[in-house]
This record gives C-alpha cells, sequence and structure tokens, in this order.
C-alpha cells in the first residue's frame, strides 16, 4: 500500500489520539511525524493479524508515553536521577500544560481537573477511557488496540469511573 | 461553571463531558515534513550493517596500532643500534 495513502487515512486519527495524551499542539504534531516515521519503517515487519489501525494506535499510544517521559527527563537536567522516570506526571502544570483544543474555553477548568484525575488513573484505565470515550472506539476495536477482551476493557472502564467518583466526592468535601 | 457546581452531574456520567470534544484538523504541512524525513530515514544505514562497519573500522586501528607498535620496537632511531636494519641506512655508514 502507498505510504501517502496510509498517511491521508490515518493522520487525523493519529493527531487527535496524540493531542488527547500530550494536550498539545505543537507536540502533539512532533508525535504525529515520529509514528509516520515508525509506520514508514516498519511497515514490512506489520503482520497482518492485526488490523493496520489498530497497530497504529498502538504505536501512537507508545510514542506519545516515550515523548512524554523524555519531556520529563529533559526537565530534570537528565543525569542519573532522570533514568527512574517510568511515567510522565500529568499532574505537573508546568510540564503538560492543558491546551488541548479541543474543548470550549468555558468548559476548560472543568475538563482540565478531569483529564488530570484520568491521567492518574492506572494505565489500562487511562487507556480504556481515552480510546472509549475520547477518541470514541467501540468497545471491539479499543479492547483490540489494548490486546485485551472485550469484558476486561468494560472491567476497566467501571473501575475507572467508580475511582474518578471517588475523586469528585473527595472535592465536594 | 465550575466543578463543585457541576459536581453532581460528573458523579452521575463523569466523562460526559468529553463527549463534546471537537477533532482537529491536520496542517497539511505535515505531509511535508514526514515525507522529507521519510526519506532520509530510508537513506539510513540499518543497524546491522553499522555493528559490521563498526567492527571493521575497529580491526583496521587494531592493525595500525599493531603496525606502529612494531615499527616502534624494530625501526626506530633509539633502537637501530639493536636492529637488522642499521646497515640499511646511508647515512649512519658516515658517523
Amino acid at each position: 500500500m502507498d505510504f501517502k495513502v496510509i498517511f491521508d487515512q490515518h493522520k487525523r486519527m493519529v493527531y487527535n489520539l496524540s493531542l488527547h495524551y500530550v494536550w498539545s499542539k505543537e507536540d502533539a504534531e512532533e508525535i504525529t511525524q515520529d509514528v509516520f516515521i515508525q509506520v514508514f519503517s516498519h511497515i514490512e515487519q506489520f503482520r497482518h493479524e492485526a488490523q493496520l489501525r489498530t497497530w497504529i494506535y498502538r504505536i501512537t499510544i507508545h510514542t506519545a508515553l516515550d515523548f512524554l517521559k523524555k519531556k520529563a527527563r529533559k526537565k530534570r537536567g537528565g543525569g542519573w536521577k532522570a533514568l527512574f522516570i517510568d511515567s510522565p506526571h500529568w499532574n505537573d502544570k508546568e510540564l503538560i500544560p492543558f491546551a488541548h483544543p479541543g474543548f470550549d474555553l468555558e468548559q476548560k477548568e472543568q475538563v482540565e481537573q478531569l483529564m488530570r484525575w484520568i491521567f492518574e488513573l492506572p494505565d489500562k484505565q487511562r487507556d480504556a477511557i481515552v480510546l472509549t470515550k475520547l477518541e470514541a472506539l467501540s468497545y471491539q476495536v479499543a479492547a483490540d488496540c489494548m490486546q485485551i477482551s472485550v469484558k476486561s476493557l468494560e472491567n476497566y472502564i467501571f473501575r475507572a469511573k467508580k475511582n474518578i467518583q471517588e475523586k469528585i466526592e473527595k472535592q465536594r468535601k | 461553571m465550575n466543578i463543585k457546581e457541576s459536581s453532581k452531574d460528573m458523579m452521575q456520567d463523569p466523562f460526559s463531558i468529553l463527549k463534546k470534544v471537537r477533532s482537529q484538523e491536520v496542517d497539511d504541512v505535515l505531509w511535508t515534513r514526514v515525507s522529507a524525513r521519510c526519506s532520509i530515514e530510508s537513506l539510513a544505514i540499518p543497524l546491522s550493517h553499522r555493528v559490521v562497519m563498526v567492527m571493521l573500522m575497529a580491526m583496521m586501528l587494531m592493525n595500525m596500532g599493531l603496525g606502529w607498535w612494531k615499527f616502534k620496537k624494530d625501526i626506530h632511531p633509539k633502537s637501530w643500534s639493536n636492529t637488522q636494519y642499521y646497515h640499511q641506512f646511508q647515512w649512519n655508514v658516515y658517523e
């Protein structure tokens, strides 16, 4: 398949998914470039067991997370301490300011708080919410992307909802 | 509407607000950048080739080092008197 065709078919999906993770236009553009470079150089290794779309989804999630880890390491000025950063801190407002262009300004405060809570959740719960609620994927496709069963996905979403409700409850008190 | 005011709605369905997210368009310039980077990428030497090149380079340097060590040991002026090459150097004949 022609690479330009793959790019045109998936660019919007990759860009928007990256945006949900990094919350900034510039970073999402950089991640989109990195994702397509990886697709270009590994397209021969692509096994047709999975759909091209789910494969690209997985690459995008990994690339976005790696990008944020690198950003956190840079902020810490490299060195040996930076090696122990295993996940980016979405709670760090300086490192990851909320500049998602997909939300209205009036909702910004509310969405920002919700997004920071979502990204504090365990990885699987976070990815389940991003894929099903933000990307609005069907449960089957989201489960394929995460390489889990639909039942496990439902379980992650249920637990995520419960965790977020607890956080809202805490905030109210 | 702030979080506290809307927390009742949020308790019901915390993720309902996320449905309002608008999908963003991608800048056309991105293809130019991606294709440029892909052409650079396609020129890049594969990792296996790079490993072989580094090994060959190391062997070449080792050979050069050994050659120099042998030269210093056998032919260098400081050790001329002890070597078989002593008589081959014309200028020493007049000493």
